[in-house]
């Protein structure tokens, strides 16, 4: 880490003059810290966790004070992810696309026309497995909740009921209390977008078929995570990502542990409790809210047991589960400090609320 | 040892008479309350800037049941429509808790758009439920603004008074009730003798009647009761002065 946190510094403090001078989203060193050397693990795929895997790989170093982790963010250029070979691969954008990658990179097919074997370790994901299966294992290493947001001027109320929010979404209601509410979406194929969809029991197809007229994302413009489309509208309410909610209150926080950047774009909102359960609780996300996901990476179940993959990922105890960093002289588990939540142990006999590092879930896609 | 029995069985008879009389005849139209009941300010008084307008307002009863979702405190001019004076309440369970207590958090002057002018205006508290929608009754009460300050609108005083047809009847036989209340008011009336009711009928315009046929024989102290639809208007009363009657 020596080397690379000098540099990572460096780039991070560039990147937050930048952000002064022009207000740019953010900018991360990619991975972070910048290779070389590169760590053993190169991830590739989901958006909604490259932050808090960025900041895991700035923190978790090697024996010899290497990282071990190389993650690369969902967009940008193309890739070197290795010290020899796999250069020019074409950058997987999100967890889909990671994941294919990975498979790409496991059994020698092709990746967008090219071989890739050995290039990738692990993918991203938000989303679980595909396709049935053994050859991949999804290791959960934190929990994500989706609540809707409102403008804190407004005066809608700061708890819902999930009922009254699905017939919100389902345009069966067009106000609380007497008072109108727009229910939007964030642009298409983003993966909150989905997720919500999903929830409210709302189909894309549906939706173009005309049977949701009250469903707008403003003509595509209502960016994933960002808060400031509320801006002077008290009817809105926008679902939103509880994970990058903290994480965004964090930023400051986050960039002075981890030199990672994540820009404040929460604006006016603030989050709504859901069924009378804050989304947020003491700070951190609150795993028993109605609205959660896991959160993944995706790793070949042949290399589960084999350093640094059982190491980094599997177990209650891999690094993934327990590291943290001192912010304010206090210790905080990094997985919360970019706002994502810890569950120690598996909730219930099912798959969808598995205690950090279980390694129960299998897929083959 | 008879005549006491006789007596006993006699007062049995009337009260089983009495009792039937309520059941035919206290049948009144009942007119609705046009309100859920009234809304209780934290303050009584204020000005029309002061933000919050008042700390919070509490209901008299509980919102009607499955309309216990959201609770909205709002202003606006008698009858609407009104606009927030703070957030809505999602806590939910409004309908089973025994009164709803809303905080305010903005001024009247912003809630109505601009300083107010002189006059009644209205504050509410409306019940809404996820599958219901808002119901179309809310708690409510009166303020009037002067200037730049306002006060709760005291609901005026009434006065009930009560007279029968006659003084001295024969069993059986038909006793007119007349209640007349004034100012005059709508709502209900109940009618009593000495402390047991003889009915309830909904006063209109002021003026209510029963008629009973089942008063036993001997004396009965008359008396009414005036409860008025729309208490941010008007008090409740009753009789000072009771009607005697004879009944032989």
């Amino acid at each position: 880490m020596k080397v690379r946190t000098f540099s990572a510094t460096i780039v991070g403090i560039g990147a937050a003059i930048l952000s002064l001078a022009l207000t740019a989203s953010p900018a991360s060193a990619d991975p972070n810290p910048a290779p070389p050397p590169y760590g053993q693990l190169a991830g590739v795929g989901s958006d909604t966790t490259q932050d808090v895997l960025n900041g895991f790989a700035a923190v978790i170093d090697d024996a010899s004070g290497n990282p071990v982790i190389d993650s690369w963010n969902a967009q940008g250029a193309a890739l070197k992810t290795k010290a020899s070979g796999c250069s020019n691969i074409a950058r997987p954008n999100g967890s889909s696309q990671g994941r294919d990658a990975l498979i790409a990179s496991t059994d020698g097919t092709a990746w967008q026309g090219q071989t890739i074997t050995n290039c990738v370790d692990f993918a991203r994901s938000s989303a679980g497995p595909r396709a049935s299966g053994t050859k991949y294992t999804y290791v959960p290493f934190g929990v994500d909740a989706v609540t809707v947001a409102i403008n804190s001027n407004s005066l809608l109320p700061t708890n819902v009921t999930f009922t009254q929010i699905q017939r919100i979404y389902q345009c069966l209601d067009n106000n609380i209390g007497g008072e109108p509410v727009t229910p939007l979406l964030p642009q298409s194929g983003s993966g909150t977008r989905q997720f919500w969809l999903a929830k409210m029991g709302v189909t894309e197809a549906d939706i173009s078929g005309g049977l949701y007229p009250c469903l707008t994302d403003l003509g595509n413009t209502v960016q994933e995570h960002d808060g400031r489309v509320l801006n002077g509208h008290d009817d809105y309410i926008l679902p939103f990502s509880v994970a990058q909610y903290l994480a965004q209150s964090n930023s400051a926080a986050i960039q002075t542990a981890t030199g990672v950047s994540v820009t404040d774009r929460r604006g006016p909102a603030i989050l709504v409790s859901v069924n009378g359960v804050n989304p947020v609780s003491s700070g951190n996300l609150n795993t028993s809210f109605p609205v959660v996901r896991d959160v993944y990476n995706v790793i070949p179940t042949a290399k589960k047991t084999t350093a640094p993959f059982s190491t980094m990922f599997v177990g209650s105890s891999s690094a993934l589960c327990t590291k943290t960093v001192l912010v304010g002289g206090t210790a905080k588990r990094v997985t919360e400090l970019f706002g994502f939540g810890h569950r120690a142990t598996t909730v219930g006999t099912g798959t969808d609320k598995l205690g950090c590092g279980v390694d129960v879930l299998t897929g083959d896609k | 040892m008879r005549t006491r029995l006789s007596r006993v069985i006699a007062l049995l008879a009337a009260t089983a008479a009495t009792a039937l009389t309520l059941l035919v005849s206290a049948s009144p139209a009942q007119a609705e309350s046009p309100i859920l009941g009234v809304l209780s300010l934290s303050a009584a008084s204020g000005t029309v800037t002061d933000t919050p307008f008042v700390a919070s307002a509490t209901t008299n009863a509980p919102c009607p049941s499955g309309y216990g979702d959201n609770a909205s405190l709002r202003a606006g001019k008698p009858g609407g429509p009104y606009a927030l004076l703070g957030r809505i309440g999602g806590d939910g369970g409004y309908d089973t808790a025994a009164s709803v207590t809303l905080p305010a958090s903005r001024s009247l002057t912003t809630v109505l758009g601009g300083t107010p002018a002189d006059g009644d205006y209205e504050v509410v508290v409306t019940c809404s439920g996820v599958l219901t929608g808002v119901h179309p009754k809310s708690f409510s009460t009166y303020i009037t603004v002067t200037g730049a300050d306002w006060r709760v609108k005291a609901a005026a005083a009434t006065t009930t008074t009560v007279r029968g047809s006659a003084h001295v009847v024969k069993a059986g036989r038909t006793l007119t009730l007349t209640a007349a209340v004034t100012p005059a008011g709508n709502g209900p009336v109940t009618f009593t003798d000495g402390t047991t009711a003889l009915g309830t009928v909904q006063a209109a315009a002021g003026t209510a009647t029963l008629a009973t046929t089942g008063l036993a024989k001997g004396w009965h102290q008359i008396g009414a009761s005036f409860t008025p639809d729309d208490p941010r208007a008007q008090l409740a009363s009753s009789s000072k002065c009771s009607w005697w009657v004879y009944v032989y």
